[in-house]
């Protein structure tokens, strides 16, 4: 069966090295309790995510009006809403948005960072003078505001918002992608690779970009819940996905209007929405760790 | 003689994680006033810690025992408001790296005043015309200007100068040197010796100096306490130290230390620092090193045999 | 100093113009009429249409009878002037009436949460740095990194739920006296404390290690006059840096606080404009929040540099 016993070793020692690696990481990222229990209940909340919607009996749109105000009980284990909607699957399609548009703007920041930290770096000069002084802008500015009036401009959708969080929060991804490149450029194999004939493209997808996938990671597990808080923020504000699609900050925002007679409302959707960021927020800092043990203290 | 020091079985011990540090193991000596008092050992020797126990400027996890007689009080039993009172007061100190050992963000001025003021010695005006004096006594020309400056303004051996100002304007009895030109320029070293040296006879302080250059020790000291992995191995009055060293590693350290006008080849002495994790209650701690070791060394603590009133030597070759 | 600020102020000028262009270029593109918009929205009237001398005049206020390039013009000069003119919503007033009236407001609640912050943080750090890696210590880490990763608006729903609704200690919802700025002002302030202790702990920690510290104990200091006067002193002078930014967004962050107390401050107004699409105001706004945020990390930076002796003796003598 085996035709090429060379070829076979070589492949073997490769994916050895592989695993050696990320196992490495893997075993300072277990070191930190915290990010694996948190790990896990990301992993639990993607699941939820993706099936509750298919498993739950009801949907976000179901009003009952004989069911209005419902305290947490068999039928409605979260309780209802002023609309007789159950809470826990308005929860769910918020959870489901929410993680859509942390990842999508995540994407879209990574895709934008890339690029521009990769062409700054890579082009130097006036080109890098050009853009990193637009960076610096984009840093000094908090990403609200543009991001407010993006959302004015490109309307309410789900993927409207998970753009405009990404169009605002990309300038840290690039100054990091831009320092990555600096130092890749300066190292004696790129030298090499370069006299061998390897273009500009070969060397950012062949040694740039693996070389930045540790701190990429660490700034995108920080980012990805940012991006979700400033999709709640904008729903809080109602500026967020139109309704009655359901969103982390409108529920919280609806529910505090009952706050009052029925906390439930707000403390549900409020809980889930704390649990989840600090959930990314503690997976970051043991990315962090893992890919990095001289920082931590 | 009176002494102003006496320290007696001394020993300070680390209690980490990783085990008991017997940094210091039970060390004792006498420095008489105005006199000079060097303690010489390598790096881990616990020369150091020895004299930072005296100021009880160690961690918590660090125990202290034995005796700390200064001006006929143990200072072992002053609590730490006693002890606050002594520092900086009676016995001052000065650091290896005057680079790091002044704050940067305070004016000289005002950390060479800190010391009288802390101890309320003086008024604020008193006290600043006492620094300006100080400065100009260490050698810092136009003392006035450089009163109102910031540390970054001053050169390495600038900056030592003024942590022998801060140390002495308080007039203490005792000064404590722990390699104060260890981190200076060779031509610095030689003035800030002399300056020590200068000061010392004009003020009458005592001095204890720690370094792990003997030839330092012989040029500026009365006394010699040489130490190694926590231990006294010999110590004597600079003159019995130069006319008659005994102990192996006195001999080692003499030999590879380019000390007067001797012609001999340097020899440096073969192995490492003892590792004071690993070392033992019993033996001679440098016996591992030692070209002239013999089976008991190893087994049993050396004896402390007298040469003369003031030299002592811890060694089995002479009994 | 002088070149900095000249380059600073460069700075913010420009990225302020690109800020409005960028705005004017994206409201510019948007969807829909002005004026259709604003009549559809902002009167609630669908089906009558304007006679076109009323369009006109209404076109003529807001500058939209003339090209694009020209009203981007009008816009800049006159937003130099701190004019932005009549806002959709509001004809009869203008913008920076409606801020000079409402920012204040917000001003006020983030200057009180970042004082609160201020008053609980320095403190907590300074403990948890003494209490460096005791149960204490790993409690305040947690909690000030609870308090900086949660918005402020889930930290307001949790605090009106706990302080209000559970223990009746403030009102939940009102606002014009002094009680009904506990519980924004502590929603704001949680984030701010969080950053300020984690800032003070780790700062403090590495500065009781350094060596002028070592001195100044043993020149005789206690608590006060080492850490409070010493340490703190050198941790203080960076933590500017840690609040300027807090300052700054924490005026933008109070949209969301404001919002869901129902404060009548410049963030309810801004977040209304953009919902209603009043487009002049969302612009004025936008504009005007992206001025404080960067002359507040401006005068924070220079703050910074008067403070700290090195930078400003530095620059002084650069010129």
């Amino acid at each position: 069966m085996v035709e090429n016993y060379n070829d076979v070793k070589t492949v073997n020692t490769f994916e050895i090295k592989e695993r050696s690696y990320f196992s490495i990481l893997w075993g300072r990222f277990k070191k930190n309790k915290m990010a694996v229990i948190s790990l896990y209940f990301i992993i639990f909340l993607i699941v939820v995510a993706i099936v509750g919607p298919l498993v739950s009996p009801y949907h976000y749109t179901m009003m009952d009006y004989t069911a209005l105000y419902q305290t947490p009980n068999a039928k409605h284990w979260m309780g209802t809403d002023d609309g007789g909607r159950d809470l826990a699957t308005l929860i769910i399609y918020g959870l489901r948005n929410a993680l859509i548009v942390g990842f999508g703007a995540g994407l879209v920041e990574v895709f934008i960072g890339i690029l521009i930290g990769a062409i700054a770096g890579y082009l130097g000069g006036q080109v890098d003078n050009i853009l990193m002084r637009f960076v610096d802008i984009m840093f000094a500015l908090p990403s609200f505001l543009l991001n407010l009036v993006l959302v004015v401009v490109l309307g309410r959708s789900l993927f409207t918002i998970l753009l405009a969080i990404g169009l605002t929060s990309w300038a840290g991804m690039a100054r990091l992608v831009r320092g990555q490149v600096l130092t890749v450029k300066q190292l004696e194999y790129i030298e090499a690779a370069k006299a061998l004939g390897a273009s500009n493209l070969t060397i950012i997808l062949r040694y740039v970009i693996p070389n930045s996938v540790g701190p990429i990671a660490v700034a995108l597990s920080f980012n990805i819940p940012g991006a979700m808080m400033m999709e709640s923020g904008l729903s809080l504000i109602g500026l967020g996905v139109m309704p009655p699609m359901p969103s982390w900050g409108g529920l919280i925002a609806q529910g505090s209007r009952w706050m009052l007679s029925y906390p439930h409302m707000v403390l549900f959707p409020a809980g889930a929405f704390a649990l989840t960021i600090l959930a990314f927020t503690f997976v970051g800092d043991g990315l962090r760790d893992a890919f990095d043990p001289k920082q931590s203290d | 003689m009176e002494y102003l020091l006496e320290v007696k079985d001394l020993k300070t011990h680390f209690y980490t994680k990783k085990g008991v540090i017997k940094s210091v193991n039970g060390i004792s000596y006498g420095l008489k006033r105005g006199q000079t008092l060097s303690i010489v050992g390598e790096s881990g020797s616990g020369k150091s810690v020895s004299v930072l126990s005296i100021m009880r400027l160690l961690p918590t996890y660090a125990k202290v025992d034995g005796e700390i007689i200064f001006e006929g009080n143990n200072l072992l039993n002053y609590d730490d408001r006693k002890m606050k009172k002594i520092r900086g007061n009676h016995i001052s100190m000065i650091f290896q790296d005057p680079m790091s050992s002044l704050n940067p963000t305070v004016k000289i001025g005002q950390q060479i005043m800190e010391p009288l003021l802390w101890h309320h010695k003086a008024s604020k005006r008193e006290a600043r015309q006492k620094a300006i004096q100080m400065l100009t006594e260490v050698g810092i020309p136009s003392a006035k200007e450089r009163f109102d400056q910031y540390p970054f303004e001053f050169s390495g051996g600038m900056r030592q100068r003024v942590m022998i100002a801060m140390a002495l304007i308080s007039e203490p009895e005792l000064l404590i040197a722990d390699e104060p030109t260890t981190s200076l320029d060779v031509t610095v070293q030689a003035q800030i010796l002399q300056l020590i040296r200068k000061i010392q006879e004009r003020r009458g302080t005592s001095v204890i100096l720690i370094t792990h250059n003997l030839a330092v020790a012989t040029m500026v000291s009365d006394y010699i306490v040489v130490m190694y992995g926590g231990r006294i191995v010999e110590k004597a009055t600079t003159k019995e130290f130069l006319k008659n060293p005994l102990h192996p590693y006195t001999l080692g350290l003499l030999n590879s230390t380019p000390i007067l006008k001797s012609r001999k080849s340097l020899n440096p002495i073969p192995g490492q620092p003892p590792d004071l994790r690993k070392l033992k209650d019993v033996g001679c701690p440098f016996a591992k090193r030692c070209s002239k070791k013999m089976p008991r060394c190893e087994v049993e603590n050396p004896p402390e045999i007298k040469v003369s009133n003031t030299h002592n030597v811890y060694c089995w070759l002479y009994v | 100093m002088l070149k900095y600020v000249v380059k600073r102020i460069g700075f913010i000028i420009i990225a302020l113009f690109f800020v409005s262009l960028i705005t004017f270029i994206l409201i510019k593109s948007a969807p829909g009429n002005y004026v259709e918009t604003e009549r559809l929205l902002s009167q609630n009237v669908t089906d009558v249409t304007v006679p076109p001398e009323v369009k006109a005049a209404w076109e003529k206020a807001y500058h939209l009878d003339k090209p694009a390039w020209q009203q981007f013009l009008i816009f800049i000069a006159n937003a130099a002037r701190f004019e932005f003119g009549p806002s959709f919503q509001y004809p009869s007033t203008t913008i920076e009436k409606i801020i000079m009236r409402t920012f204040p407001i917000s001003f006020r609640l983030a200057v009180m949460a970042i004082g609160l912050a201020l008053i609980i943080g320095i403190p907590l750090g300074i403990i948890a740095a003494f209490k460096k890696d005791t149960i204490v210590d790993r409690i305040a880490i947690l909690l000030s990194m609870i308090g900086t990763s949660l918005p402020n608006y889930v930290m307001a729903v949790f605090l009106i739920y706990i302080l209000a609704l559970e223990l009746h200690l403030v009102p939940s919802i009102g606002w014009g006296e002094p009680k009904h700025y506990v519980l924004p002002v502590l929603s704001l302030a949680i984030g701010p404390i969080g950053s300020i202790t984690r800032y003070m702990r780790a700062s403090l920690v590495e500065t009781l290690n350094r060596e002028y510290i070592r001195v100044a104990w043993a020149k005789g200091g206690g608590f006060r006059e080492v850490v409070l006067k010493h340490a703190l002193r050198n941790s203080l002078i960076p933590l500017i840096t840690v609040v300027g930014p807090q300052l700054a967004y924490l005026t933008v962050g109070t949209v969301f606080v404001e919002n869901l107390f129902n404060i009548p401050g410049l963030g309810k107004f801004y977040a209304t404009a953009a919902i209603y699409r009043d487009y002049p105001m969302v612009m004025g706004t936008t504009v005007f929040f992206a001025t404080i945020v960067m002359l507040t990390n401006f005068i924070v930076d220079i703050i910074y540099g008067i403070l700290d002796p090195r930078i400003r003796k530095r620059s002084m003598m650069e010129g």
